[in-house]
């Protein structure tokens, strides 16, 4: 069934079609957070607190963007708050040491590549993953976390100057 | 499912390249002798296919996976009902006491002789509303993509 058509009813107050719209957008979601947070269970949660605050905020849909694009302009606003709840947790977990990194050969860019990621603020990975995961435009990436475009440019160049500079030092020790 | 999310990707047309392009333009590392231009490219590339191979991975994860049936959406949606109705009812009473509050203020004031102002009031508001519209914040959006 067509996404807009789906919306149309949702909007009208079918529920049935409200569920079809999550059910087709749930993995489209939990890979998002999947990405971004690189912690399935916290992934998980969120999704489902998304789903949720989707359910109670249907009204506020406008409908000029996709309705998965809502979900994760949803999603990273959560996302946000839930970093503020547990920053002390967050801060033992993702400001690891440097030293904690690979330090050598290309095999262990994979691995150096997660915690690479996990070192960059989480606005600095949520934008890197809409745009490199997800192609979105900066205007869109803009519109789903609420920021202005220019702010998106710096975020996504800082983003990838500090992965760049981080790999380079595993890769060319 | 993920041939749609698949579906959703739009064209890939580099954006590691597109967004570290300024990182190429740097001198020689006298240290190494070797050309600091030649590192940044490789691994640009590294950096690209590291991030590629993490997203093909996880992707690979939740192809594996299944969404939830219909019928936990239902609850979900089941679950959050009282709580839309109470948020609706607390939006309209809000709006009614509001509307209510600002009528009864233009009275009052108009009651307690004070007309001119009000009447200055609202032709100030009248004079500057399509401006304030005009920098709203989606006309500003809308210029903002524009670029």
């Amino acid at each position: 069934m067509k996404e807009a058509n789906l919306i149309k009813r949702a909007l009208a107050g079918e529920e049935e079609a409200l569920a079809i719209l999550l059910q087709d957008n749930y993995l489209m979601t939990l890979g998002y957070f999947t990405k971004v947070t690189q912690d399935p269970e916290l992934a998980k949660d969120l999704t489902q607190e998304t789903m949720v605050r989707a359910i109670k905020n249907l009204r506020r849909f406008r409908g000029d963007s996709k309705f998965s694009s809502w979900l994760i302009s949803i999603g990273s606003n959560l996302y946000r708050d839930e970093l503020r709840k547990r920053r002390s947790v967050e801060n033992k977990e993702i400001f690891v040491s440097k030293s904690a990194l690979g330090t050598d050969q290309m095999g262990t860019m994979k691995v150096d590549i997660k915690r690479a990621l996990l070192r960059l603020s989480a606005e600095k990975r949520m934008t890197l993953a809409l745009k490199h995961f997800y192609d979105y435009s900066y205007a869109e990436i803009a519109q789903i976390l609420k920021i202005p475009i220019g702010t998106v440019r710096s975020r996504l160049h800082s983003a990838m100057s500090q992965l760049r500079e981080e790999l380079q030092e595993s890769a060319y020790p | 499912m993920m041939d749609k999310y698949q579906g959703e990707k739009k064209k890939r047309e580099a954006p590691v390249a597109k967004v570290t392009i300024g990182f190429l333009q740097e001198g020689t590392d006298q240290e190494s002798g070797q050309p600091k231009r030649r590192r940044a490219q490789a691994t640009l590339s590294l950096l690209a296919e590291s991030l590629d191979e993490f997203g093909v991975e996880i992707d690979r994860t939740l192809a594996k996976m299944e969404a939830p049936s219909l019928s936990y959406f239902r609850e979900l949606i089941q679950k959050a009902k009282p709580q839309i109705k109470r948020r609706k009812a607390i939006e309209t009473l809000s709006f009614l006491v509001m509307a209510l509050s600002y009528l009864f203020l233009i009275g009052y004031s108009i009651d307690a002789g004070y007309l001119l102002p009000v009447v200055i009031f609202f032709s100030v508001a009248w004079m500057f509303l399509p401006i304030v519209l005009l920098f709203s914040g989606d006309f500003r959006k809308e210029r903002g993509s524009e670029e």
